[in-house]
């Protein structure tokens, strides 16, 4: 996780008017709540429109902000909210095959220093993850998402997916479990 | 899911919240006392720490800094028009006059206080003949974007004195979203041939070879770069605008979506314009003559390169055509 009194700085100072705190956060955290929204959504032109969409709602309300949660925490609630009701509409589509390319791309980019028996392991393993992860329910997505990727509590995620920490931990479980049941066999 | 031995039952479901750091003290402590004595319980950690770390390593995609600036602008031009839910980006040639039309022919029509002049013909003198009024009668529930709004009436925010792009694309997916698969596969056909009313597809159907094969091909690479520079126009609108316009575009049938992602997408503002128009033009037809309008077109279908030549003509070209002798 990142500096979290740096987010709080950030977004104290927007809340005071300073706009270029605005684009601080938005650089600091664009890029890893796109990664979030691509694996949530399945499209990338959505999950960029919901970047957007995400901080549009936080620059909205940031005459409201308070400093009680974590900075990042308010931010993926935000983005989880809207993703879910994205993914309720019934217009929502399969998957865009860009995003399993670009994950494929940043899969080839980061063993690209390695060797070839590595670059073929990762390319597996980064493929079979993405696949794990398509197949889950949203929520269970998102849970393990939130948990182990963000670092965030059950009780922040319980928040986010407005259910309770039982079923938090219930959906975590389930979704590591699948995934390390598939990864283990990708291993094999 | 493999199988749990039954020693190991009890503690399988608080592994992955031991790696969480989400047990009670004592709960956790007696996991990691099974953990540290069962080899199978071991392995398990491992295997989910392995699946956080895996995930982990999924790339952080580039975002360029621009969408910042964009947000903030949507933003502060949301402020300017309070009725806006999101405000205008870049605004766009064209788009205006059009948006401003729609509210009026579409969006608010129990607003309008002049009898619409329906059965005025758009050019004098077509050989088609075929009324079309210049409004939707005023009956006609607004129509609106997505099954949810429906036949409702015009969105919250929906400012009829704002004639930007978005304006101009929010009024296109309503229009869109409420037209029939049959209105838009003609509507589109029309459009595609740049048709500007009905009367048109007699002057086609009577062209002579007007222009030269070379010309025909260069406005087809005139097109493709067009596209290009649309998509960037697109690319500018505000993200609840544009899912809200793909998103009625997605719920048409794969047809007619295939034919409006070319027309509303990727086409230019004026190329937009224009189907629009003949959409809202034919939700003013009667069913004959709209039959009437398909048998037409289906015939000039049947020819490509007299269609191909009505598209190199220019606007001037073409008005000349029109005119009566």
């Amino acid at each position: 996780m990142g500096d979290l009194d740096e987010d709080v700085r950030l977004m104290l100072a927007l809340r005071e008017g300073d706009e270029s705190a605005f684009d601080a956060l938005f650089r600091r955290w664009a890029g890893p709540l796109l990664r979030y929204l691509e694996r949530m959504v399945r499209n990338t032109a959505t999950a960029e429109e919901l970047v957007q969409e995400s901080f549009l709602r936080l620059y909205r309300a940031r005459e409201r902000y308070q400093p009680e949660a974590r900075f990042s925490t308010w931010l993926y609630t935000i983005a989880t909210r809207l993703a879910l009701n994205e993914l309720r509409r019934p217009r929502h589509h399969s998957p865009h095959r860009s995003t399993d390319d670009e994950a494929e791309g940043a899969i080839a980019l980061r063993a690209e220093q390695a060797s070839p028996d590595a670059v073929a392991h990762a390319r597996r393993v980064g493929d079979e993850v993405e696949r794990v992860l398509a197949s889950l329910p949203e929520r269970q997505r998102a849970a393990l998402w939130l948990t182990a990727v963000e670092g965030q509590s059950y009780a922040e995620v319980a928040a986010a997916l407005d259910t309770s920490e039982k079923s938090v931990k219930a959906l975590v479980h389930r979704a590591r479990s699948a995934l390390a049941d598939r990864l283990g066999g990708a291993e094999r | 899911m493999m199988e749990v031995p039954p020693g190991c039952l009890e503690f399988d479901a608080d592994l992955s919240a031991l790696l969480d750091d989400e047990l009670e003290p004592e709960r956790a402590e007696a996991v990691r006392a099974h953990v540290s004595a069962c080899g199978r319980c071991t392995a398990r950690l491992r295997s989910l720490s392995a699946a956080d770390d895996a995930l982990r390593e999924i790339a952080v995609p580039d975002v360029p800094d621009a969408w910042a600036a964009r947000v903030r602008a949507a933003e502060a031009a949301s402020r300017r028009a309070p009725r806006r839910r999101v405000a205008p980006g870049r605004a766009v040639q064209a788009a205006g006059a059009l948006a401003a039309a729609l509210v009026a022919l579409l969006v608010l029509p129990p607003l309008l206080r002049e009898a619409p002049e329906s059965g005025a013909p758009l050019v004098a003198g077509g050989a088609l003949e075929v009324p079309i009024p210049r409004t939707v009668p005023r009956d006609r529930p607004a129509p609106l974007p997505g099954d949810r709004l429906r036949g409702a009436s015009a969105p919250p925010g929906f400012d009829p004195a704002d004639s930007s792009e978005q304006q101009l694309a929010s009024a296109a997916a309503m229009l869109v979203a409420a037209a029939s698969d049959e209105d838009l596969a003609l509507a589109h056909a029309l459009a595609e041939a740049r048709v500007e009313a009905p009367s048109d597809l007699a002057l086609i159907e009577q062209l002579a070879p007007l222009a030269a094969p070379e010309q025909v091909a260069g406005r087809r690479g005139q097109r493709t770069a067009r596209s290009r520079e649309l998509e960037a126009d697109l690319e500018a609108l505000p993200p609840d605008q544009r899912r809200e316009l793909r998103a009625a575009v997605s719920e048409l049938d794969p047809g007619a979506r295939l034919a409006l992602r070319e027309q509303l997408l990727v086409a230019s503002p004026e190329e937009r314009q224009r189907l629009v128009e003949q959409l809202t033009r034919l939700r003013g037809l009667s069913p004959d003559e709209r039959r009437a309008l398909r048998e037409r077109l289906g015939r000039l279908r049947a020819d490509p390169e007299r269609l191909e030549r009505w598209l190199t003509l220019t606007p001037e070209q073409r008005d000349q055509l029109r005119a009566p002798d």
